[in-house]
């Protein structure tokens, strides 16, 4: 019970409302007209609304205070790093999209009454398979293993640099998260350089995806003749960087 | 009842659509293959006193198995160039090979598509001690030969000469 006083006490009562919307200006001529009368008969509303008046006042003497931080500073940075992120690793809201999309599909897949008879389909499949193959060698096996090996293997391979993009890019805080910044900004520079070594020579002989070394990866290009020779240099400097693109200006220079 | 009827009709159409996908598999035309020829050359820095050497990586540089490389290894620090081997592999869209070079190295790769002009492929050198040397993905415009290489010590390097048709 007592609580529920306190919280009754609490609230604006309705003449008090009203006291609020006078001093703010925000009152009908009606509204002003009853306060005032109020006020008239009851000292104690009388006093309240002074006091309502001395606080607004007050409020109206303060001077707006200029925030330190630079709030359009912070927005642009977060901004330019969206973008990279953007650069390395895709727009955000596709791969949420995708990930939803991902999970209908395995429930759909994964549906109790047609698993079944799929699997049974893809048996069938596979024994029409061999009889019009007229069967698998033990060399074609290993061609399939094989293959799939190198599948796995190259889609690591890219996995890696993504999740080393991944890993760069979502840690924040710590000094190791700040080394890790430092990567990605040392990786995004040396993208950078990569498209001002294609601009510079746009009959470049091929393009490239992805590229990872543990070595020291250099372009070493002759602009006039229109050719790059992609040299690696054993015993890099850190050879547990992520996946570099990087172009040597002096031996850029040295060709010319 | 209607549930196991329905498990069957599904076994029934799965079934049909499997078995038309694996005979159509089998009548399918043969895929598409490249022709990738990979030439290493033994990059050295000879000292000005071994003429003959010099005389003898010149006249190397000349003849037609390296006369189209002559330019491109001339950007390279070395002044003495000797082919060690020359391979070729006709490798089918998608499937895998290697190939092993002098001192260990080795060379996989897979292609990946090819385009009216451009060549799409994947390759993995590892050296005899198992760094990677060079992962990637890469286009060639067709016809292009791509050069890379690496120092196996200060004086000697392992070029590779790599031709994707």
């Amino acid at each position: 019970m007592d609580t529920k006083n306190a919280k009754n006490n609490n609230r604006p009562s309705f003449l008090e409302k009203l006291m609020l919307r006078v001093v703010d200006g925000e009152a009908t001529a009606l509204e002003s007209v009853v306060l005032k009368v109020a006020s008239k008969m009851n000292p104690a509303v009388s006093s309240r609304l002074e006091d309502f008046q001395k606080v607004n006042r007050h409020l109206s003497t303060l001077k707006p205070e200029r925030v330190s931080v630079d709030l359009w500073s912070q927005v642009e940075r977060r901004i330019d790093e969206e973008e990279r992120s953007a650069a390395f690793l895709g727009q955000r809201a596709a791969r949420e999209a995708q990930a939803e999309e991902r999970e209908s599909f395995i429930k759909h897949i994964f549906n109790p009454s047609l698993f079944g008879g799929m699997a049974v389909g893809l048996a069938t499949a596979g024994v029409a398979f061999v009889i019009f193959n007229g069967g698998i060698s033990s060399g074609d096996s290993t061609e399939v293993a094989s293959n799939t090996d190198s599948a796995a293997e190259e889609i690591a391979s890219a996995e890696h640099n993504t999740a080393q993009g991944i890993a760069n890019f979502v840690s924040y805080g710590g000094s190791a998260a700040a080394k890790r910044r430092e990567q990605t900004y040392e990786a995004y520079r040396n993208q950078r350089q990569v498209r001002e070594i294609r601009r510079m020579d746009k009959s470049l002989p091929f393009e490239v995806d992805w590229m990872r070394s543990d070595g020291h990866v250099s372009f070493i290009q002759d602009p006039r003749r229109g050719s790059t020779v992609i040299w690696v240099k054993r015993g890099a400097e850190n050879p547990n960087r992520p996946q570099l693109l990087e172009a040597d200006p002096n031996l850029v220079e040295a060709t010319r | 009842m209607s549930v196991i009827k329905f498990k069957h009709f599904a076994f029934i159409i799965t079934s049909c659509i499997s078995a038309l996908l694996a005979i159509s598999s089998s009548f399918a035309a043969p895929q598409e293959s490249v022709l990738i020829e990979i030439r290493a050359i033994k990059a050295t820095n000879v000292s000005g006193a071994e003429r003959v050497s010099l005389a003898a990586s010149e006249r190397e540089l000349e003849s037609p198995a390296m006369s189209d490389l002559k330019k491109k290894l001339k950007k390279l620090k070395y002044n003495h160039f000797s082919l060690v081997s020359k391979q070729e592999r006709e490798v089918q869209l998608n499937s895998r090979d290697t190939i092993t070079l002098a001192d260990g190295n080795v060379l996989s790769f897979r292609p990946i598509s090819k385009d009216k002009d451009k060549i799409c492929i994947w390759l993995n050198w590892k050296d005899g001690k198992g760094m990677n040397v060079l992962d990637t993905r890469l286009h060639f415009a067709d016809g292009e030969t791509m050069i890379t290489g690496m120092d196996s010590d200060p004086s000697t390097g392992l070029v590779l000469a790599i031709d994707v048709k």
